[in-house]
């Protein structure tokens, strides 16, 4: 199993968002959550991520166990890409050191190539933390060649498609198709036509999954 | 000059803030002259051995002064008050215009360049006009060392040269060398101070994604080099005001010894009394007091400028819609 989620329950202080959640995803598997806003949804993602650590229960994400360990294997997109007041290149490799390759490729999947190509600083091209430099598609795309280049077994998305229309919209989807190839996929959505491609979908209603 | 008319003119009260620096202008130049012709009548009295003479001086000198303080407590008090006044007005009305720009033109900067707007440019802008040293009392300087030279030139027309020869390469080298760079300087480290909030916003805004990508120490090795060119910047600016200090304590005590000197020897060919060369002391001290606080704080308007410039930027970005 490459997700384990047992008897997840998280609290906001006195207020229970999650009341005891189940979740098991085989490694390879596809699965969506769909759910309203202010729902849990973003917090079970967060537990799953390791960003957030359980209060009560167990999650097991490839074999870790520990938040920190958890985030080695997890990648994650999120609705509103937040990218970092630096340049294309260190908002792909977050600092670390990164062959020239490795970025270039995740570039090329995330459909980001051809529009590098005709900056005049390419990948050294500053973009503003919330995108400002940058359109929201590319930003999005920004923030998923990140997580292709991190190359984590494990992929979450959050509304990760939501705020995107027409062609941009395309290219994001593009983009998120060769970033889930072959990994471990939960996706989240308050829209069930962002959830089509996955093998399974849960409702999250009252702190609980249940089968959609 | 102009960047400031410009800001008052956005801002409004720019003729109450003329008349309160009129008003608080010629406090030095006063306290001057009461201190020297104090010390003058105090000396000559005591050298004829006149109690009398010397009670009277002391108790004229002890009202005036009273009087003068007096006056320049409730100038001070009323100016301080539009100030704060003021401030909150420049505060709001940049907040109002940023808050009415395009979404576009918010998100074209980083988080950190408009926080500094809001309150670094702010404060810098205010501090011309609130802080010591910055154009209130560069008015009073000017207006100090204008009269204190006047007076000294009328009665002690050598004395007044050789201090003369100690401020006027004081005042230029201050004005061209050191307070000419300072904009320039000021504005570099303001430019700083807005990337510096930028890393230090996005250690909070972008912390998800930095936790999970784990980039909090690419986050803060940014942040401390942003920190790094900020201490350099603002060091900078320390460096060259240190110049002023040092060139104020080597040409203000070199022309002390030498009056001192030349005023001994004249006293001795009875051409001066101790009276006399107190009262000089103090016309020289107002000239020199006058041009240190004008110099200084003609270096911190400097400054200030870059804010005020920064400030007037940011007001005249086109609006929404506009």
């Amino acid at each position: 199993m490459s997700i384990i989620a047992e008897n997840l329950q998280y609290a906001y202080g006195g207020t229970p968002v999650l009341r005891g959640v189940d979740l098991t995803v085989p490694t390879g598997e596809r699965i969506g959550i769909i759910g309203v806003s202010g729902g849990g949804k973003s917090t079970l993602l967060k537990l799953l991520s390791g960003l957030y650590a359980a209060q009560t229960g167990v999650v097991e994400v490839h074999g870790a166990t520990t938040p920190q360990a958890i985030r080695r294997q997890v990648a994650m997109v999120l609705q509103s890409a937040m990218l970092f007041p630096a340049s294309i290149r260190e908002n792909i490799t977050c600092g670390h050191p990164m062959a020239e390759a490795v970025i270039e490729r995740a570039c090329k999947a995330a459909q980001l190539a051809d529009w590098i190509a005709a900056l005049p600083d390419g990948l050294d091209t500053f973009v503003g933390e919330r995108g400002g430099k940058v359109s929201g598609g590319q930003a999005q795309r920004i923030a998923i060649a990140r997580a292709i280049a991190k190359d984590a077994p494990v992929v979450l998305l959050d509304e990760a498609t939501s705020a995107l229309d027409g062609a941009t919209g395309g290219a994001v989807l593009a983009a998120i198709d060769r970033l889930t190839a072959g990994k471990t996929v939960v996706s989240v959505s308050h829209h069930p036509g962002a959830l089509v491609h996955c093998t399974r979908v849960y409702r999250l209603e009252g702190g609980r999954l249940h089968h959609a | 000059m102009r960047d400031l008319q410009a800001l008052l003119r956005a801002t409004g009260g720019w003729r109450r803030f003329a008349l309160l620096i009129l008003l608080r202008s010629p406090f030095d130049a006063l306290h001057t002259l009461v201190r020297a012709v104090y010390l003058q009548a105090a000396f000559n009295a005591i050298q004829r051995g006149d109690a009398r003479g010397l009670g009277i001086s002391c108790a004229v000198f002890g009202i005036g002064s009273l009087l003068l303080f007096l006056y320049n407590g409730t100038v001070w008090t009323l100016y301080a008050t539009h100030t704060v006044r003021w401030i909150g007005t420049v505060r709001r009305k940049l907040f109002a215009h940023i808050a009415s720009l395009p979404l576009a033109q918010i998100e074209a900067q980083p988080s950190g360049s408009w926080i500094t707007r809001l309150n670094a440019d702010v404060q810098a802008a205010a501090a011309l006009l609130s802080q010591p040293l910055h154009l209130p009392h560069a008015v009073c300087g000017m207006v100090n060392l204008a009269v204190s030279s006047l007076v000294l030139v009328c009665i002690r027309p050598a004395i007044w040269g050789l201090v003369a020869l100690f401020v006027v390469p004081h005042l230029l080298i201050s004005r061209f060398v050191i307070a000419r760079p300072m904009t320039a300087l000021a504005e570099s480290a303001q430019q700083i101070t807005a990337q510096n909030t930028a890393d230090l916003d996005a250690l909070i805004t972008c912390a998800d994604t930095a936790i999970l990508y784990d980039a909090q120490d690419y986050l803060l090795e940014r942040f401390r080099r942003s920190s790094l060119a900020l201490r350099r910047a603002n060091m900078r600016m320390r460096r060259r005001s240190a110049c002023g200090a040092g060139l104020y304590t080597l040409l203000g005590l070199s022309g002390y010894l030498l009056v001192l000197l030349l005023g001994g020897a004249w006293i001795a060919a009875g051409a001066l009394t101790f009276g006399d060369l107190t009262a000089a002391f103090q016309y020289r001290g107002g000239m020199i007091m006058g041009a240190v606080m004008l110099t200084n704080s003609l270096i911190n308007c400097r400054a200030a400028l870059a804010g005020v410039r920064r400030v007037n930027e940011t007001m005249q970005l086109p609006k929404e819609g506009l």
